[in-house]
Order: structure tokens, then sequence, then C-alpha cells
């Protein structure tokens, strides 16, 4: 048995933790580890809670409103709300810049899929080619984690992109919305196909029945400000399953610093700082796993290498998706009765096949429910009170398809670390462009979208898509691959660190290309493979 | 957990003296987006929205044409209608407008409009569509009036700036 040191408990860190310990070793996990509140009213759907709670208002909009989208303010149809700010509270001694993109960091427990939409989509072999391994290594891992978080899905024309070979459970019924969309798709399949448009059901880590100790979805509509059943996968089920054994400690409250290496490279003790102040904690460990998110993870090893030698070392190849939203309406479904008070999130998923494989682009379909109405009406080319009745009719054929695309690593996006005053603090610096042919990738593939959703009787009005800001997805990687070969600044293909041998990176900075896919369920996978193929 | 418990709770919690301007717009603009009355619990949300967002309900108030807005916002009705189409398309970021927005965002998400406002419209398409048409329609004839209104003025400020 080893002592393995962990840090992060977000969607790697608690699979990584959880595959150590079931292997019959020791963990310690170091956390700053933000806590969710409890939720309120449990039981109650989303319009319930505006008759039930005290202050319905404050709950919704915050108590520094923000949780009001002003016009102007942002791009997007939607914002964290107040009930999720916990997930981007950050520590005080945290700094950070960058330029050309907004950097996401979460410090709580569970990390950023606390806010996830809950897409679990398994990259194939064309997607990990340049990954030191296919998709038939990773197949067990990703059949394990779907055993642990319960994932709803079903056989259909996505099976294409996303093989299907895990224990799936059923998946939500869909709302009326979403069945007409498929509906219209299967007859028009042949064409949409021929096209390049395929479309099925979402993969969810959303239960569709009770599962693991979990509830199954009870349809409350209240995804987007947390899930009060945990219906909805978060890393939060695998962190209490962790502290079902005896031989994990988890330590929260700590802001790790850096890691402390001996002259063979080895690293010998992880050190954090109390958030509560007090004397800084060094832990020792065999095996130590950087789980705390690409970005994170890639300052603490730029911060241990500065403090042990002054060298202020540069990590190349950040990449993250770029999302586009393009809200559509399907005119058949108006007046139709929805439920608004339903399960939330995406039903459906597309595929769009590319040039190339590597081209693929990867979509979800969300038809609208539950919804902050503001920021919706306030978009709408109208009155603010011709709006809102407009709204109103048509609410019922309103929907969003959320458009990803791939990245790749490219040397001038990258994380750096700046020291403050020439002491051992630094703020971390963060530098990323666009592909030079991210714009025509963008323009083609929501041309497409468009002329999809118009087949299947959907249509895109003008002026109202978005192309959310850079770093939006949170889906950061590329900034210590993996490679075959020995190379500075990289890891093998069981994430251990070619500079420090017993240093192992179990987050999205191994990645090295980044496929249009929510890339969380691989996450989690590689996670897991690592953990078996390096403490077994 | 009534709504007049919440709003003295929330009139309480602040210690607030009401401002007579800032309850009169309040009053006029939820009657423009609902056509009813603010209860008490929203008129102290867009109350206290003033104090907590004052930099975002603030900027911009020294330009006469945002004044101007303002003033034939105040007024409601036709004028109302059209200084809120004139601001979408040429001025998206008017006081007016995030004034109107957060009166929508209190009143959507608070009782008893909450209901009324989240409530799809239900019937036959072809009549809903009629009647998108006549809001379009009213909207178009606002955003005109709008031009007229407040385009010269606009013209006048950008050419001094």
């Amino acid at each position: 048995m080893s002592r393995v040191v962990v840090v992060g408990s977000g969607a790697s860190g608690v699979h990584f933790a959880l595959s150590a310990l079931r292997l019959g070793h020791e963990v310690v996990m170091l956390d700053v580890g933000g806590e969710r509140p409890r939720p309120v009213l449990p039981e109650s759907d989303f319009h319930e809670m505006k008759d039930r709670l005290d202050d319905p208002v404050g709950y919704f909009l915050g108590d520094a409103l923000d949780g009001v989208v002003f016009p102007g303010s942002r791009s997007t149809y939607y914002g964290f709300p107040p009930s999720k700010a916990y997930v981007f509270q950050r520590p005080e001694r945290f700094r950070s810049r960058s330029s050309e993109m907004q950097p996401y960091f979460t410090f709580a427990r569970g990390g950023f899929a606390e806010t996830w939409t809950a897409g679990v989509y398994p990259f194939n072999d064309a997607e990990l080619e340049e990954y030191p391994f296919g998709y038939r290594e990773l197949a067990p891992a990703y059949a394990e984690v779907a055993r642990r978080i319960g994932i709803g899905a079903r056989r259909d024309d996505l099976e294409r992109f996303l093989p299907f070979d895990a224990d799936y459970l059923d998946p939500l019924p869909a709302d009326p919305h979403s069945e007409r969309l498929l509906d219209v798709y299967a007859a028009r399949r042949a064409g949409l196909n021929r096209s390049g448009w395929y479309m099925g059901r979402s993969r969810v880590a959303t239960l569709s029945r009770d599962y693991a100790g979990r509830k199954g979805c009870d349809g409350l509509g209240r995804c987007l400000w947390g899930c009060p059943t945990a219906s909805i996968y978060t890393p939060a089920a695998t962190l209490r399953e962790c502290l079902g054994y005896d031989s994990f400690q988890y330590l929260a409250g700590l802001y790790v610093t850096h890691f402390e290496a001996g002259g063979d490279g080895q690293v010998r003790s992880i050190h954090a700082q109390p958030l509560a102040g007090g004397d800084p904690v060094a832990v020792r460990g065999d095996l130590f796993a950087l789980g705390a998110g690409a970005l994170m993870s890639s300052k603490i090893v730029l911060d241990s290498v500065y403090r042990a030698t002054g060298e202020l070392v540069e990590l190349a190849g950040l990449m993250d998706n770029r999302q586009v939203h393009v809200p559509f309406l399907t005119p058949a479904m108006i007046g139709r009765p929805i439920e608004t008070a339903a399960y939330q999130y995406h039903h459906l998923a597309f595929g769009l096949v590319g040039d190339s494989e590597r081209d693929y682009v990867h979509g979800q379909i969300t038809t609208l429910k539950a919804a902050s109405l503001h920021p919706i009406v306030q978009s709408l080319p109208l009155d603010l009170q011709s709006g809102l009745e407009v709204f109103r009719a048509i609410r019922a054929g309103l929907g969003i398809a959320n458009v990803n695309l791939h990245d790749t690593r490219r040397p001038e996006s990258r994380v750096r670390v700046e020291p403050i005053h020439g002491g051992p603090e630094t703020t971390l610096v963060i530098d990323y462009r666009d592909s030079p042919d991210e714009a025509e990738r963008m323009r083609v593939a929501v041309k497409r979208v468009k002329r999809s959703l118009r087949r299947l009787g959907a249509y895109v009005p003008p002026g109202l898509t978005r192309v959310l800001p850079k770093g939006n997805s949170v889906h950061y990687a590329g900034t210590l691959p993996m490679s075959r070969e020995r190379a500075a600044w990289h890891v093998d293909a069981d994430c251990l660190s070619y500079d420090f041998p017993n240093l192992c990176l179990v987050d999205g900075a191994t990645f090295p290309f980044l496929p249009a896919k929510n890339h969380t369920y691989t996450l989690m996978a590689n996670a897991v493979r690592v953990a078996e193929r390096v403490l077994a | 957990m009534s709504t007049r418990a919440s709003a003295e709770r929330v009139a309480e919690a602040t210690g607030r003296t009401r401002d007579p301007v800032l309850e009169r717009e309040c009053d006029v603009f939820a009657r423009y987006l609902t056509g009813g009355e603010p209860v008490a619990y929203a008129r102290d949300h867009y109350q206290r929205a003033h104090e907590v967002a004052a930099e975002a309900l603030e900027e911009g108030a020294d330009s006469p044409l945002e004044r101007r807005l303002l003033e034939w916002g105040r007024r409601g009705g036709l004028g109302l209608r059209a200084a809120d189409a004139w601001s979408r398309f040429f001025r998206p970021g008017a006081l007016l407008r995030r004034k109107l927005v957060l009166t929508l965002a209190i009143l959507e998400n608070g009782p008893p409009t909450h209901r009324s406002l989240n409530a799809p419209r239900e019937g036959r398409s072809l009549l809903l569509l009629g009647e998108v048409a006549g809001r379009v329609a009213l909207s178009v004839a606002a955003l005109v009036l709008g031009v007229v209104v407040f385009g010269p003025a606009a013209l006048r400020e950008g050419r001094r700036s």
C-alpha cells in the first residue's frame, strides 16, 4: 500500500482517488473545497419556490443582484445564477491575468462539474489519434465511470460518433418539443444524413431512476440553480463514496501552493496554506496526483519550479472549446401545452460530419422550459413589453442549439506565472489566441446548423446567434500534454511527468487534442485508467 | 411566508425610507410590463436595487439624451413604449432600458406576477402568430415615433462627442 496525495476534488481528482482506494492505497486529498450551500426547499419545483421562499427575488437574483443580466452586459442568454456563486469564489491570495480569454476558476468542492449540464460523450479513435492510446484502452474506464455515475443513453444515429459500450440507463423521457424534432428527423433522416447531420438523444449523467443512492429526476426544473435531489451527477457523490473508506483523508480549506522535489526529481511533499490562517502544511507521500484543473495544476507546477530554481517556465498549448448559441423557433410547437417546471437541460444532441474526422462538430439541443425570462426577452428586437408578449406566445416553440468546436494546441496559447514583487507568490498569466481557421470553421458550422434546423422545421431568427466569449466553456486543457516521446513539460502515456517521475497529472492539462465534445466524461475515465495503470 | 411578510422583511433589512421618484418609476414600469400595480415586495426590491447596483443603474444618467429617455419613460403609455423601442435599437444599454429589465427581473421572480409572466400561451398557433404580428406592428410604430422624438437629440449628442 502506498500513500497517494491528490490535489483537487473535481471530476478527475475524485475518480482517481476512488480507484486508488479500491486498489488498497491510502489517499489524502487536499482541497480548497468551497462548499455548496444546502438546497433550499428541496421538494419544490421552480415555480413553487417563488411562492414559498421568504425572498425569492433574493434567491434568484442574489443579494447584490448578480443574477440580473443588464442589457449589453453579457452576450449569453443565461448566466450562472447566484446559487452557484460558491463555485467561482476564489481565495484572496489567488491572482490571475489573461489576454483575449475570460477564464473561469473554481476552488469549489466538486470543481467545475458542479455547474455542468451533465453531457457525457466518449472520445472515439479519430479524436484520440494524438493520444498515446486508443479507444480500446479507454473503453473499460468509460464503462467503470458509467457504472459509478449513472448515464442515461440509448442506441441511435449518434453511435456513429459516440461508441456505445457501457451499461447505460434509460434516458429521461423527452419533452414534447424534443420529441417533435426527433420525429421530423426520423422522417427526413436520409436527406439530413447526406448533408452530414446526425441526431439522437443526449447522453447525460442525469438519473432517470433511483441509482447508486441517488434519486431519479423529479423534473423540478431547477437544474441551472442546482439540482436539489442530486439526480444530476456531481463529483460530490463520488467524494462521499471516498469518505466511506478509512484509508481516505479529506483535508479541505487548504490552498496548495507548490510541491518540493529532491535532486532525483522525485516529489517529496506538497505544500499548502490553510485558508483560515496559520502555518503552511506539508504533506508527504509516495505518489502525487494533480487534479486541480488544467489551469491550477499548471500553476502548481510552474510555482514549484519557480520556488525551487527561480526559473520562469511557460507552458504552451492551452485549449478550450469555442461555443456558439443558436436560438431557434419551431412554429409547429406554438400554442401547444408545455411543462415549464421540467428537466431543464438538453434531451437531444447532434453531430455534424466535417471534411476530416477532426473537424467533427458536436452540439446539444435544449428546448426552453424553466428559464430566466429577462435575458431572453431583452434580446428580442422589440420594445420590452411587446417582447414579453411575443415571448409568451412563442415560448413553447423556442430552443437553443449549443454548438461546440474542437481546439488544438498552439504555441501562442500558453500559461505562465509572474512573481509578485519578486517574492514567492505569483500571478497566473494566461495568453490565449484563436486558431487562424476558427472564425471560418465557426461560420461554416453555424450555417450548416441553421440549414439542418430548417429541415427539422425550426427557424433561426436573424441577429440572435451568439458566439460565447473565449473561456466560457471551461473545457481547459493541453498545458502538460501526454506524449509518446520523452519531452520536458510533458507526461507519458500513464500521465506521469517526464520531469518529476512520481508526479501524476490526472486532469485536462494532459489532453493533447480537444475534440468538439464536452470532455468531462473523458477526464473521469482517464483518471480511472491512469489510477489502474499506475497503482495496480 | 406571505408576500407581505417578505416585503416587510426586505424593507426592515435595508432600513430605508422610500424614494417617491423610484416608487413611481417602479409603478409605471410594472404597469407597462404586466398591466397591473406592483406589490410592496417588488417596490422594495426595486428601491433596494438602486442601492446595491447603483453603478449599473446610474451610469450615463448625466447625459441629456438618457435623461430625456427616462423622462419620457416615466410618463408611461406610448411615450414609454417609444423610448423603449428606440433604445432597443439605438441605445441598448440606455438607463431606461436597464431599469425596465431590472423591473422585469424582479417581477418574473416574485409573487404574484411570476406565474403569469412565466406561463406560455396556449391556443391555436395561427391566432397566436396573428397576435405576434400585431405586437410586432405595434413595436415598429413605437420605434418610428421614437426615431422622430429621440433621433435628433441622439444626432446632436453624437456631433458633440
